[in-house]
């Protein structure tokens, strides 16, 4: 039966409604900041972020199921709907005319969500019954304590009731703050050094162009050092005979490339080009020239 | 007055003395659960330190199950201390979770190495750019054609800015955190208490592929996810059945839209799991769930349209993958067995100790499955009359896990074994619902043996949790990561995710830069995987092994003349390590020549790589010391 009620009849559709406007106004934020690149203090990555995998599929339970106050679960759920609007919106997008883009995406989701909480907002406010209290879910605030494996808690107290519970809370609080901050120092500073690798290091000696140098007259070879420290390298070029048509010596730093032009026609049969790494007679690396 | 004593109220007694009294003092329970925190963040702490000593030492090991040992233990107070509430078992499984997807971040932190995860990185990135689904094939059959998780990826990248590399980590952390949280949801959906649903969720978390196969930007890690939230919602429209209630089921109906879009097989396996609730509902009420059935027949259309009509490259794809698990099957019976298979622990760095572990937590979740189905067969009667809705749920879990865990098990031991593996995220969550009730049955036992010693059963409930643990830990061995769990400075195996190295990455983006895109490139698995995702070359060549497979310099060259390559990429660590998979070519199956066959596992001879230097038609353009490519001149 409809019943005509104003949104601030009761406390839990007030709730509601203030925070499917919280939720249309972060997503504008973060529609603006897309279309027109504004990225402050990275409040693009973060409305964004909002955007894309919260507000629409939050948009949708609500409209589906506006009365529900399961907070943590319509939460948890939004973020999983949200998933699946990006999909839809990607597919459609994709096998229509129009193709998808940045604004095709944003604007959907934008509206979508607009869309969608217009039509919560709508059921909350004309359509209002016991219907929509659906009871199929998990209540936020019930403590449970139903089955024996609940006595698990009771004698996990034993461990968790210290003498810490003595202390003032202004004394627990501080100390609370900075065994927080400090173990989360330890996780973040570890996790950064975890992060420094040791890339494997090389020497690349290369044609530049991947040309077919049978049919050229100028070739460019390229030497790049990635060994992490400074190298001496020896160039030669030898002609079928092994002899040593070309020759040059060079020191490279860390991440230095250096290119050698050479006029194929200048040089004796030239046929391969070897590196060596300075005191070291064994060839480091070898590429031909002319096949 | 008459004190009525009788046996019903000697255990209703019993059973109220084991209800914890909820604590007034709710701010300790929150206080405590902080301290859990920064105990938690310790652990993570000591876990990422494991990643920074020399790698499969003691000390990395030691480290690496300390920060575990160290997290779980945080994560199982948070949830079970006093006054537990939702959202302490929530933030303990996501909390968890996360710490889960660590590892696989931390082994490869630079870019992904593993060859799904790199070929669903390459579609999202082709699909920025050339803004179709409808990609060119560079090494993966199928780019585009199941794009769900490149569009979410997508939406995020459109929406916030953030560079697609940050995005293919973010999501599967994202997912990665979501899924027992799911699984949470879905159990208490089925009439599981919060702390049984805990533990059912922990149990789920132990599956092989939970902690490294669905730490990856692949779309069997978002199909995962939805293939859970189908469960959910299917287990939320039956209840109906009992309470009368209405229950919208247009998320169903787009949930499954939303994972056809994204996974072949998961979807189909979604729509069996609900044509079984559907029939166990039946079976249970007597009548028949139109919303579910519904539901089963809109899938299975939509399969059929979307993979006949838009991603028609899929049918060959799957076609050939059915037929090469059935060969592999038929195989079993065969006097010679031909083909790759991938042992569990086949050039594998890990202790012996983590191994024995391995084979123990088989054991375990046998035990524990067996005992929960003795539980609910027994209390089957009861449940018959107090809770159909309960009844429907174990009877479709009781298929979706136990009888196909309990089926599949013996394939373990053979040359299928990741047929078993890839199903087991389908079928834990039934798994785990069933070992949540062994878990209680236990807890129970202070109950049923009364002349056990008081000591025993007072702290009766730390053994769960260690077998709890023990299950999770015995989940991380059997599922780790395929190219080690830590970052070895001397790769162990050839053409596998671990010689995807910078050196191998940078031969690529050279190419790309020198010759443009889509040129035709054979070489190794690893090869054909970095060159075509960073260089952006076609490298899905046929029978891709023939040219190093023989030291004739004319075959080599008509194959490479006939198949028009442009260039060829040898690793010269394929001549010092074995292969990963047993092969270092794709391709290589039950039907190729017996040469081939008879290579599988031995390290490729060095004079097979050599003869390309005195190929005449071969130059050699690029070396940078493992990585040497050779432009065909023929074909350029």
């Amino acid at each position: 039966m409809m019943k005509f009620r104003s949104i601030f009849n009761k406390d839990k559709e007030r709730k509601l409604a203030l925070a499917n406007l919280y939720i249309l106004l972060f997503s504008s934020i973060a529609l603006t900041c897309s279309v027109f690149s504004w990225d402050a203090m990275g409040i693009h990555a973060i409305t964004g972020l909002f955007l894309a995998w919260f507000a629409p599929g939050y948009a949708l339970i609500a409209a589906t199921n506006p009365a529900n106050s399961k907070y943590l679960e319509r939460f948890i759920l939004s973020i999983v709907a949200s998933f699946i609007i990006n999909i839809l919106i990607g597919v459609v997008f994709d096998n229509s005319p129009f193709g998808f883009s940045l604004l095709a995406f944003v604007w959907s989701l934008w509206a979508l969500t607009v869309f969608l909480l217009s039509v919560s907002w709508i059921r909350i406010i004309f359509f209002h019954s016991n219907d929509y209290y659906s009871s199929v879910g998990v209540e936020e605030n019930e403590i449970v304590n139903q089955t024996a494996a609940e006595s698990i808690s009771f004698r996990l107290n034993n461990f968790a009731h210290f003498r810490f519970i003595n202390l003032a809370n202004v004394e627990k609080s501080i100390i609370l703050l900075i065994l927080l901050v400090a173990s989360l120092a330890w996780a973040t500073s570890n996790i950064i050094l975890a992060t420094e690798t040791q890339p494997k290091t090389f020497t690349t000696l290369a044609i530049e162009g991947a040309q077919n140098t049978a049919l050229e007259t100028n070739v460019k070879i390229v030497i790049d050092n990635q060994e992490r420290k400074e190298m001496r390298y020896r160039l030669e070029i030898h002609s079928k005979d092994k002899e040593i048509v070309f020759l040059e010596n060079t020191i490279l730093r860390q991440g230095e490339k250096r290119t050698f032009e050479i006029n194929l026609t200048d040089l004796k049969e030239p046929v391969e080009a070897v590196l060596y790494r300075e005191g070291n007679e064994q060839p480091y690396r070898k590429i031909d020239l002319i096949n | 007055m008459t004190l009525t004593i009788n046996k019903e109220s000697i255990t209703q007694i019993r059973n109220r003395e084991l209800v914890p009294q909820v604590r007034s003092n709710q701010s300790a329970g929150i206080y405590n659960r902080l301290v859990c925190v920064a105990l938690y963040l310790g652990g993570v702490g000591l876990l990422a330190r494991s990643y920074t000593v020399p790698p499969n030492s003691f000390d990395a090991y030691g480290l690496f199950w300390a920060g575990l040992l160290t997290a779980y233990c945080a994560t199982v107070l948070i949830a079970w201390l006093p006054g537990a509430r939702p959202l302490y078992y929530v933030s303990a499984l996501a909390l968890l979770g996360g710490m889960l997807f660590l590892p696989t971040y931390l082994r490869s932190p630079d870019f992904p190495i593993f060859t799904d995860e790199l070929f669903h990185i390459q579609s999202i990135e082709s699909m920025q750019l050339l803004k179709t689904s409808q990609l060119p094939v560079t090494f993966y059959p199928i780019p585009g054609d199941y794009p769900g998780l490149e569009f979410m990826g997508l939406a995020l990248h459109y929406a916030s800015g953030i560079p697609i590399e940050i995005v293919g980590r973010l999501t599967p952390l994202i997912i990665h955190i979501l899924i027992p949280v799911v699984v949470f949801y879905t159990l208490v959906s089925c009439s599981l208490s919060y702390s049984l649903a805990f533990i059912g969720s922990l149990v789920y978390m132990s599956n092989s592929s939970y902690y490294f196969f669905h730490s990856i930007f692949s779309y069997e890690t978002l199909s995962m996810l939805l293939f859970l939230l189908v469960m959910l919602l299917g287990f939320r429209q039956v209840k109906v059945l009992s309470s009368n209630e209405k229950q919208n089921s247009l998320s169903l109906f787009i949930t499954i839209a939303a994972l056809i879009f994204t996974h072949h097989i998961s979807s189909l396996i979604a729509l069996g799991f609900l044509l079984t609730l559907g029939g166990a509902a039946y079976i249970v009420y007597q009548k028949i769930h139109r919303a579910i059935f519904a539901a089963v027949l809109f899938g299975s259309v939509l399969w059929l349209t979307w993979i006949f009509f838009l991603a028609t490259r899929s049918i060959n794809y799957l076609g050939s993958a059915f037929i090469a698990r059935l060969q592999t099957v038929a195989a079993l019976f065969k006097p010679t067995q031909t083909g790759a298979k991938r042992e569990l622990f086949k050039n594998s760095s890990l202790p012996v100790a983590e191994r024995l572990l391995a084979y123990f937590y088989i054991l375990l979740l046998l035990g524990l499955i067996l005992l929960g189905l003795w539980v609910v067969f027994r209390s089957y009667k009861a449940t018959r009359k107090s809770n159909l809705h309960l009844l429907t749920c174990q009877l479709t879990l009781f298929i979706f896990g136990p009888l196909t865990w309990l089926g599949l098990g013996p394939l373990i031991l053979t040359r299928s074994s990741d047929i078993v593996y890839r199903a087991w995220p389908f079928i834990f969550l039934g798994i785990g619902f069933y070992a949540a009730h062994a878990i209680n049955q236990l807890l129970q036992i202070k109950f049923t043996l009364k002349n056990l010693p008081r000591c025993l059963t007072k702290y009766i409930t730390a053994p769960i949790i260690v077998v709890l643990g023990l299950l999770l830990a015995g989940g991380i061995i059997v599922g780790d990561n395929q190219s080690s769990r830590f970052r070895p400075a001397e790769i162990q195996a050839a053409a596998g995710p671990e010689a995807l190295t910078n050196d191998l990455v940078e031969a690529a983006r050279w190419l790309n830069n020198e010759a443009g895109s889509y040129n035709r490139i054979t070489g190794d698995v690893s090869s054909s995987t970095a060159f075509a995702v960073f260089g952006n070359q076609f490298t899905n060549i046929w029978s891709s092994w023939i040219p190093y497979y023989t030291l004739d310099k004319t075959k080599a060259q008509v194959y490479l003349n006939e198949y028009k390559i442009n260039f060829v990429a040898v690793d010269l660590r394929d001549s010092r390590y074995p292969p990963r998979y047993g092969q270092y070519f794709s391709g290589i199956g039950v039907s190729s020549p017996i040469e081939a066959i008879n290579m599988n596992d031995k390290i490729l001879p060095i004079e097979n790589l050599a003869k390309f230097d005195s190929m005449e038609k071969l130059q050699r353009i690029f070396d940078n010391g493992d990585v040497i490519l050779y432009a065909n001149i023929k074909n350029k």
